[in-house]
């Protein structure tokens, strides 16, 4: 139930982009890698006649050799989707942050760095924002191995100044 | 029932006729803090809306006395903690029982404060909330009934009351 | 702005609060009783719930779904059984459907209570607090009675519902819809027709339309800013294209437009029960379902409206009974954004109403 406005759009978007479209579902899916993530993001936002101007969501995901930033876009004055995948290396996970164009993804990218590790360049506060200050590791990731049930159990002491 | 009781009654029942009423202090201190426990309004998750709702219309806590929910924990002597004892809350709560005067109790609602409940197994959570407070009563559910509250308020009591009782029943050893 | 002789200074309004509706922290930056700007500190209720999904089965995740948003029991699950059936190409038999919509409403409506019981609460005003909890234990009889649990009934099933209503369900749902333009009136004069609430709430917390489409503020939030955007009318999901109802829009921005509007939306879903109640058809409950779920690999974003906001559900299969991941967007998480961009200039006092107006439930909010 693509139409063929947004499809067209889309593809001359991934030709500038250097970027694969599928579909899936209904929903048109577009890959780039991470330099080329915000320039997909404001190009997106603005389609003539088809603008995809509502960021819905924004998480990461773990595949075994590499990380994902994921997001979705809408519309508030239209039935438009958009998926739009930047890949992002796994040894030094570092992507451009969405926050200027969009002041809500902050929460959003906070909770991607606090559960995988993913740096956001040109975030105004990247800091942890479910699990407290000092906690090692990233929990979301596929090789993170939950502590035990005694080690849990201990009452961590709070730093001054939490 | 036994004859030194049936006298300790039939003294009681003379003396209260003259308005006369004997008792040890322990007795009658007990007497008053079962019967007006102010519970501080710990509530976390889920379990916190039942507590709210035991102490709405149908299910009334003040019946029992219970209804004073302090927000101030050195004004409070319950600590019910109702929901998930998280890892980043754990000295949080710890901080707050250390705040309430003597004398104090704990309870534990739910399943999430008595064991970790379904999230036992999580990063985050704190696997019961015995091993951060002394816990006094476990009321299980998920969550439980606001009758299961009040049962378990009203075991609480029984066991205030009769201090010698649960000294002999210690679990563990 | 600083006058001589005074100093800025930051007071903690801490996880154990009266007001914070939960275990909510902020660090409140003020100038005398003004506040100049709110930190929100989350997360003393993560539960990890994203990778506890990651090692169970589909059907054993439904249960946790019901603990997110726990005021409104079953709607949680709407959206995580739906993504699913959507990957999987799942039909559901009619009655299933008009089910499924009647507890969403009912959770709907329960959620929607409570914001207007916590409202009040937290300007000291006791009764409407005892009249909405009142009116809300008739509605946890109905989840009660059906599934033997109050706020988490755990009823949806990936192809339908767990089993069929006993007899008593629909007399008693009946019998709630016909009292409830009483309720609706009661609500209007104790509450929104009271002189302190209007003086406190009226032009209190402006939220202008840009700033909340920038903010990404889903919800009703949005609504009583002047943008008419609702995912049932814009997306329908399950069956929400047969009935007919309206999507109030207000458009005063304010913290008393953000309460009203709850009222409003009240009404508006029963009427949705009452067309359901008429129309909804005899059958089976649960679709033909293969009994361990193993959705084709592939990934699915399914979006419904929640009392909070919006929820989307992302769902990423990789063939096996377990998922790859889920990943939960859900709108009050975003929505706590929203008290920091517009406090700054406003009182203490305030702060709580602003606060309460948003709508926050922690269980979402930390997952």
């Amino acid at each position: 139930m693509v139409s063929d406005v947004l499809r067209a759009r889309v593809g001359d978007l991934a030709a500038r982009v250097k970027g694969e479209v599928e579909e899936s579902l209904g929903v048109l899916e577009l890959t780039v890698n991470y330099p080329e993530a915000i320039e997909t993001l404001i190009g997106a936002r603005n389609f003539a006649d088809v603008p995809c101007d509502f960021l819905h969501d924004l998480c990461g995901m773990d595949l075994e050799d590499h990380f994902e930033v994921v997001y979705q876009l809408s519309s508030l004055r239209g039935p438009q989707r958009l998926r739009i995948i930047a890949r992002v290396e796994r040894d030094n996970p570092v992507i451009d942050s969405a926050t200027r164009i969009w002041k809500g993804a902050d929460f959003l990218e906070r909770e991607a760095f606090d559960m995988f590790g993913i740096q956001f360049r040109g975030h105004p506060n990247l800091k942890r924002i479910y699990l407290w200050d000092d906690f090692e590791g990233y929990p979301m990731r596929k090789d993170y191995v939950v502590e035990s049930h005694e080690q849990r159990a201990i009452m961590r002491v709070r730093k001054e100044g939490e | 029932m036994d004859v030194k009781k049936e006298k300790e009654l039939r003294d009681a029942e003379v003396d209260a006729e003259k308005n006369i009423l004997r008792t040890s202090i322990e007795k009658f201190l007990n007497w008053g803090r079962v019967h007006s426990f102010w519970p501080n309004s710990f509530g976390l998750a889920c379990c916190a809306i039942e507590m709210a709702s035991t102490g709405g219309a149908r299910y009334d806590l003040s019946r029992f006395g219970y209804e004073v929910f302090q927000a101030s924990p050195r004004q409070a002597d319950l600590m019910i903690v109702a929901g998930t004892l998280t890892r980043k809350m754990a000295p949080v709560a710890r901080r707050i029982y250390d705040q309430m005067p003597e004398p104090k109790w704990a309870i534990a609602m739910g399943n999430c404060a008595c064991s970790g409940g379904p999230f036992a197994d999580s990063y985050a959570v704190v696997p019961g909330a015995d091993s951060i407070i002394p816990i006094d009563v476990y009321i299980p559910g998920c969550p439980p009934r606001p009758e299961a509250l009040i049962y378990g308020m009203l075991q609480l009591k029984q066991k205030i009351q009769n201090p010698s009782k649960v000294r002999l029943i210690k679990h563990g050893k | 702005m600083t006058i001589e002789g005074t100093q800025e200074y930051s007071i903690n309004m801490g996880p154990q609060h009266p007001s914070t509706h939960g275990v909510f922290r902020m660090v409140v930056h003020l100038d005398g009783e003004v506040v100049t700007g709110v930190e929100p500190k989350i997360g003393y209720l993560h539960r990890g719930l994203e990778k506890m999904a990651e090692s169970r089965t589909y059907t054993q995740f439904i249960p946790y779904t019901d603990r997110l948003d726990y005021l409104a029991g079953p709607h949680n699950s709407l959206g995580y059984v739906q993504a699913v059936e959507k990957m999987m190409g799942i039909e559901l038999p009619e009655r299933a459907e008009y089910l499924r919509v009647i507890f969403a409403e009912l959770g709907r409506i329960a959620s929607h209570l409570v914001m207007i019981a916590s409202g009040s609460l937290d300007i000291c005003g006791w009764t409407p607090w005892s009249y909405c909890f009142r009116d809300r234990e008739r509605i946890l009889d109905l989840f009660e009675m059906t599934a033997g649990n109050r706020m988490t009934p755990n009823y949806f099933r990936i192809g339908g519902v767990s089993h069929d209503v006993p007899d008593e369900f629909m007399p008693a749902l009946k019998s709630f819809l016909d009292d409830m333009p009483e309720m609706l009136e009661e609500y209007q004069g104790i509450f929104f027709g009271n002189e302190i609430v209007q003086s406190r709430m009226k032009s209190v917390g402006i939220l202008p339309k840009e700033l909340a489409e920038n903010l990404l503020i889903t919800g009703a939030n949005l609504r009583a800013s002047g943008v008419q955007y609702d995912v049932r009318k814009a997306e329908p999901y399950s069956i929400y294209d047969r009935f007919d109802f309206n999507v109030p829009v207000l458009y005063g921005c304010d913290t008393y437009d953000r309460h009203f509007i709850r009222l409003l939306e009240i009404q508006e879903s029963s009427k949705i029960l009452r067309q359901a109640l008429k129309d909804i058809p005899d059958g089976p409950v649960m679709a033909k379902v293969p009994k361990v779920i193993k959705p084709p690999a592939g990934k699915v974003y399914h979006r419904v409206e929640n009392p909070k906001g919006e929820m989307g559900w992302y769902i990423v299969s990789n063939g096996t009974t377990k998922p790859a991941r889920v990943r939960i967007r859900t709108g009050a998480f975003v929505n706590v954004q929203m008290l920091s961009a517009i406090i700054a200039g406003w009182k203490i006092q305030d702060l709580v109403t602003i606060f309460a107006s948003m709508d926050l439930v922690l269980g979402e909010v930390d997952k």
